[in-house]
């Protein structure tokens, strides 16, 4: 059987209703994945639910991760239908470039709050037996901003800097109950976030951005291929790692 | 806002030594890069409620041109 392939595997993916969520949605189910979808916008996510692959089997749950007290419900109801989990997409992310000098306390809770601590809680949910498969692997969409340094970007990186480590630590706890957990740090990426984000800091700045990608910027699906290789069983002795996806943004 | 409360509010806000008036070209101080545009946009949005796009940014030279993107409806002499 092609190593690479997500068949008879049930993934979990946030963030599902645009972007990097919802490419990888649609890849994991081209690779034969049946999917539980997460987000807030129904009409988004229905979007995506009519992309995937035919055939694929996919549910969708429609919450605000960062505060729903009955996700674990939600999910176990899911996992009734489509079976145990063995994988998980954290791709729900918020992103804010801002002078340093206008970061207030509340910015940083927000970002953390959808970045971070709902894929940690969700990772938790999954990693208990009831809802896990044998084995699974959990990948959480990082940030190149986690690992360089960028203008305007302190909570973001920060956030995206904690999902790096938190993944590492998830990882070592993680092993013995045999799931696999990394983390993505994409560089910049054609999606709705980098579209606002270019909007904001002006076309000189986007500009400045766009040269430092020697292979340009990247597409959603390169994304969602490196998140189907860390899902798959051919990343079967990788864990507590970060795959660099960026072009090249951070090479120099 | 009277015109003056909001020179003096913006020269705080861009941390300039030197007094604004409204013919001060803004691009040319020395206080003046690529994060200062962040700054004078959350600035605009804090004390106007109004979400001004980068791309008005782009004719903006002089303070006076910055009234005129933020409204000169929202100053008083």
């Amino acid at each position: 059987m092609n190593p690479f392939s997500l068949k008879d595997k049930t993934i979990l993916i946030t963030g599902a209703s645009s972007g990097i969520g919802r490419s990888c949605s649609v890849e994991c189910s081209r690779s034969g994945a049946d999917l539980i979808l997460v987000a807030r916008n129904e009409e988004e996510l229905q979007k995506t639910v009519s992309l995937l692959a035919p055939g694929s089997k996919a549910e969708i749950i429609i919450a605000d991760i960062t505060n729903a007290e009955n996700l674990e419900e939600l999910i176990a109801e899911k996992v009734s239908v489509l079976g145990k989990i063995s994988g998980f997409i954290h791709c729900a992310g918020i992103e804010k470039t801002l002078p340093l000098k206008k970061h207030t306390p509340q910015l940083y809770t927000d970002i953390f709050a959808v970045n971070v601590i709902s894929g940690f809680e969700i990772a938790k949910i999954l990693s208990l037996k009831k809802y896990k498969n044998e084995t699974s692997s959990f990948v959480f969409i990082s940030s190149v901003a986690g690992m360089v340094g960028e203008i305007g970007k302190a909570a973001y990186s920060a956030s995206k800097g904690a999902v790096i480590s938190g993944a590492r630590s998830l990882a070592m706890e993680l092993s013995r109950s045999g799931v696999r957990v990394n983390s993505i740090s994409p560089a910049m990426v054609n999606t709705p976030i980098l579209e606002k984000m270019f909007e904001n800091i002006g076309e000189a700045a986007a500009e400045e951005i766009l040269k430092k990608h020697p292979l340009g910027i990247g597409q959603p699906e390169d994304v969602a291929n490196a998140c189907i290789f860390l899902l798959s069983d051919a990343s079967k002795w990788i864990t507590g790692s970060n795959l660099v996806v960026d072009g090249g943004y951070s090479a120099h | 806002m009277k015109t003056s409360v909001f020179l003096e509010k913006l020269q705080e806000e861009l941390e300039e030594d030197q007094t604004l008036t409204l013919d001060t070209n803004l691009k040319a101080l020395e206080s003046y890069d690529s994060i200062s545009l962040l700054s004078v946009i959350a600035f605009v949005d804090e004390n106007f409620d109004k979400k001004i796009d980068t791309k008005h940014f782009k004719d903006v030279e002089t303070v006076s041109d910055l009234m005129n993107v933020i409204g000169k409806e929202n100053f008083e002499d």
